[in-house]
């Protein structure tokens, strides 16, 4: 684990001005975008929490899914695809499973930082919104939302063998959960029959189970553990997809 | 001698095709093993098989007795692999490239980077060692990729076309590495350029549609061949007439015509008097003969049917 963390530490260093100003960009643009115009529109969530407030969680783990993004593509899809540096990865004598824990942790690492800084512009921008007791937890489920999108991303980038149809499939699994999980608008905004869906897929438990803890201040284990579950069947699929699309 | 690399009965399909036909042999500890064959005869496949990238559809490849299959961890651990495209993360340097890699196994940094400035100064790197991979030369990326592949010290090294994109001074350099580690360690490589194949081996296998066609050392398969000259006359006019004439000499083998050259192997030195004899009304240019090489021994005529066929 500690390779991937020091590659991962690496591939930061070599491109250390890009990174530095992704990081501070991608929160500041994605915060402007998604708040300003909502608020006017949703002023307050169902249970009475100011726009901004109730919206925070759901931005930052749409800004992990959205930063964690490339960097399993460029890992999964772009090296492998290329026959690059994912091959000599297989050869070592490492389970395939630890290959997907150490690229998809050591990237978890970089969304994490990025993740801390976004909170920060967060509270410069919205002073009010950001509740210091409350960041933990919304670091903690950014990381869990984290952990399951990767993995799903991870799945869609072995799966696919075109670039064309993986960003199809990217673009369409963005959007979906920017809308479809709760992150930026309530289940209840839905018809029925499509807000009970939604709210049982298991990234939308995740931003269910955070806003349960920040604002009724209940520990929803269902929706905690659930996404954790499937993060872990996930992983045994991918190890399983990665050591047949290696041919291993 | 004790067997580093064992294949017993391998075979490998893609679809319908056979890449590999139960290939059963040994490789001895610390030899040179060259593999040669036309494109797509199956060398690469073979390479792979060894290096455990791929699994045989049938029969089992031993890597020190341990099965590749079953003992996947142990097996990996002593065995590196080069391919012949180049396969560096770009977006890290040489060093890290390799410093990366060696860590999956486990070895610590210092011990690594001991082996980087043996290996490098060896391969005449420097200071490109720190240059981004995506940003130097195919011909050093594949130095650093032999760098890299031996950072954790394997007892075997696999490479397909280990000097591919290479300049001279670097294949040079590669091949008296590679002349180092004879003893030490067990290399199986394939290559195109026969020149380097006949000066670094210990032993030739030709491979040719997934089967080992031809397999000893460089002086047993010419041995073979030892009777055999080449011959090539240069006339001034090579007419069909004059050709068939020369052709039907019985003891020509495999007569070609290039131009007004005559080309034709023959067992002895007589031959080539016997073709003096049938074309004394002709004009001569030019005339050579050659004892018989690798590429000779290589030709596809050759190699499937022998210089009998």
């Amino acid at each position: 684990m500690s390779a991937f963390i020091i590659r991962r530490w690496w591939l930061i260093r070599n491109r250390l001005m890009s990174s530095i100003a992704l990081a501070f960009i991608i929160p500041f643009i994605l915060s402007i975008v998604t708040v300003f115009g909502t608020k006017n529109i949703i002023i307050q969530s169902i249970n009475g929490q100011p726009y901004e407030v109730w919206v925070l969680p759901g931005l930052m783990m749409f800004m992990s899914a959205v930063l964690i993004t490339p960097l399993i593509y460029r890992d999964f899809f772009d090296l492998r695809i290329h026959n690059k540096a994912l091959i000599p990865m297989t050869l070592a004598p490492i389970r395939k499973s630890t290959i997907i824990l150490g690229i998809l942790f050591s990237a978890l690492l970089e969304v994490i930082v990025i993740i801390i800084i976004g909170l920060g512009i967060y509270s410069i921008i919205f002073p009010q919104a950001v509740a210091i007791e409350q960041v933990g937890f919304i670091i903690m489920y950014s990381i869990i939302f984290a952990l399951l999108y990767g993995n799903i991303i991870i799945l869609l980038s072995l799966f696919t063998e075109r670039i064309s149809i993986f960003m199809s499939a990217l673009l369409t699994t963005l959007i979906s959960i920017m809308f479809a999980c709760g992150l930026f608008i309530e289940f209840p905004f839905f018809p029925n029959s499509m807000s009970s869906v939604f709210q049982y897929f298991p990234l939308s438990m995740v931003s269910v189970a955070c806003r349960s803890i920040l604002f009724i201040g209940s520990f929803d284990t269902f929706n905690t553990l659930t996404p954790l579950a499937v993060t872990i069947i996930l992983i045994v699929i991918n190890s399983f997809l990665l050591k047949q699309k290696m041919k291993q | 001698m004790e067997a580093s690399i064992t294949l017993k009965k391998v075979g490998k399909l893609v679809g319908d095709k056979t890449i590999l036909a139960g290939l059963t042999f040994g490789i001895e500890k610390g030899t040179i093993v060259a593999i040669v064959g036309d494109n797509d005869a199956g060398k690469s496949t073979m390479l792979r098989l060894i290096a455990g990238l791929e699994n045989p559809n049938y029969g089992a490849v031993f890597l020190h007795g341990l099965d590749t299959e079953k003992r996947r961890i142990e097996t990996r651990q002593t065995v590196a692999f080069i391919p012949h495209d180049i396969d560096l993360d770009p977006w890290l340097t040489l060093e890290q490239n390799i410093q990366f890699d060696a860590r999956l196994y486990g070895e610590h940094r210092n011990k690594i980077q001991a082996r980087i400035d043996d290996y490098s100064h060896a391969l005449e790197l420097g200071s490109l060692l720190y240059s981004m991979a995506g940003r130097v030369p195919q011909g050093i990326q594949k130095k650093a990729m032999i760098i890299r592949a031996l950072a954790h010290d394997p007892s075997i090294l696999i490479m397909d076309e280990p000097t591919a994109f290479m300049d001279a001074k670097s294949r040079r350099l590669t091949w008296d590495l590679m002349r180092k580690l004879r003893g030490h360690k067990t290399i199986v490589y394939s290559s195109q350029f026969l020149p380097e194949i006949e000066a670094v081996n210990d032993r030739i296998m030709v491979i040719h549609n997934g089967s080992v066609l031809l397999d000893g050392s460089l002086d047993k398969l010419l041995e073979s061949t030892l009777e055999y000259h080449q011959f090539a006359i240069e006339f001034e006019d090579l007419n069909e007439n004059l050709f068939k004439i020369l052709c039907s000499v019985t003891t020509v083998v495999n007569p070609t015509k290039v131009g007004n050259a005559f080309h034709f192997y023959g067992r002895s030195r007589k031959v080539f008097f016997e073709v003096l004899n049938a074309c004394s009304d002709a004009i001569m240019k030019d005339l050579s003969i050659e004892k018989l090489s690798l590429q000779d021994l290589l030709d596809s005529t050759f190699a499937q049917k022998g210089l009998d066929g």
